[in-house]
């Protein structure tokens, strides 16, 4: 179970005043956020590992500079992005947000998402979480990211613009255009 | 409205579950970087004391010989010998003393003593974290 706000604090000051199973609850208490997170941003099994264990082990490391009263999460996934941004980096795996430009549009994306609505509640009923996730993978990854950000591991937008290291007003057109994208694969994929 | 119908719609993404070992691994991972660490601080902390140690006699004598030769081992000397007149005179004393002082040589030896103190209590730290405790495992 996922510990509050309140609970990493704390969790936090016992780890910095000796008490190093503190640590091993945080990890324990963000491991299964961090590591789907991960996982649906790179999409392999081994390079999640990897880049999961990565982002603890500098948690670790860094666990000083963390600003107390600050939110754990969202600095624990600033860290998760950060790592897996170098990993999709260093496999050329961003080509597609190259068509980005600094308002965070999408000109490949917009010529190709279909404006229709995203799935009623009517249909929701019928929801199939794997067309969902089919529908994700197909998404660029700055998309991917910020629609998991926001809707799966409930973040606001501006715990979300600091992850990602983007302006606020970015994050929003993203997500707008994210939603877009999503809509129009889900048509196309007829859900 | 719509973001809540959002919410709904992503609300039945299931949280993917890491492999079962993997906090094992994590934790294990952090372990041997916290002992490498250890290790080299134990290194750099030894040699530091080995170097302060083996610096600390010629240091205490150069500031014993700068001491006699300025005169502020006599001085000194009267502490034992004459203490009531010390007393009587106590602020005097400590002018005289600290104008008489090799305060270079002095400061010289109290740093190497100081340096060969902390790293002694470094290494003390660091040996015990480098191979005996093992603090992030799984229970």
């Amino acid at each position: 179970m996922e510990k509050s706000h309140d609970n990493d604090d704390q969790l936090i000051a016992e780890y910095l005043a000796g008490d190093e199973d503190a640590f091993t609850a945080l990890v324990k208490n963000h491991l299964t956020p961090v590591y789907s997170f991960v996982y649906r941003l790179v999409g392999d099994a081994r390079n999640t590992e990897d880049i999961t264990q990565e982002t603890f082990l500098k948690a670790w490391k860094h666990i000083r500079r963390f600003r107390p009263g600050s939110n754990f999460k969202t600095w624990l996934f600033t860290i998760a992005h950060r790592t897996a941004v170098d990993f999709l980096r260093k496999k050329k795996d961003l080509v597609f947000s190259d068509f980005e430009n600094d308002k965070g549009e999408n000109a490949l994306l917009a010529t190709t998402a279909d404006s229709g609505p995203l799935p009623d509640e009517k249909s929701m009923d019928a929801f199939d979480a794997a067309k969902l996730e089919e529908a994700l993978v197909q998404l660029p990854p700055l998309y991917r990211e910020v629609l998991l950000l926001h809707y799966h591991n409930h973040l606001t937008f501006d715990a979300v613009a600091g992850i990602v290291g983007k302006p606020l007003n970015t994050v929003k057109s993203q997500h707008r255009r994210a939603l877009l994208a999503l809509r129009g694969l889900l048509n196309h994929m007829n859900f | 409205m719509q973001e809540e119908l959002n919410e709904r719609f992503f609300a039945g993404l299931p949280e993917i579950a890491p492999p079962a070992g993997l906090c094992g691994s994590i934790l294990a991972l952090i372990e041997r970087k916290r002992k490498r660490a250890a290790r080299i601080r134990l290194a750099v902390f030894s040699a530091v004391a080995v170097s302060s140690f083996a610096a600390l006699i010629p240091t205490f004598r150069g500031a014993w010989e700068e001491a006699s030769r300025s005169g502020a081992s006599h001085y000194l000397s009267l502490l034992f010998s004459d203490s009531s007149t010390v007393l009587l005179y106590w602020r005097e004393f400590i002018l005289t003393l600290a104008e008489s002082l090799p305060v270079f040589y002095a400061s010289i030896f109290l740093g190497t003593l100081f340096a060969l103190l902390t790293s002694l209590r470094v290494v003390a730290k660091n040996i015990h974290t480098a191979f005996l405790s093992t603090r992030y495992t799984l229970r």
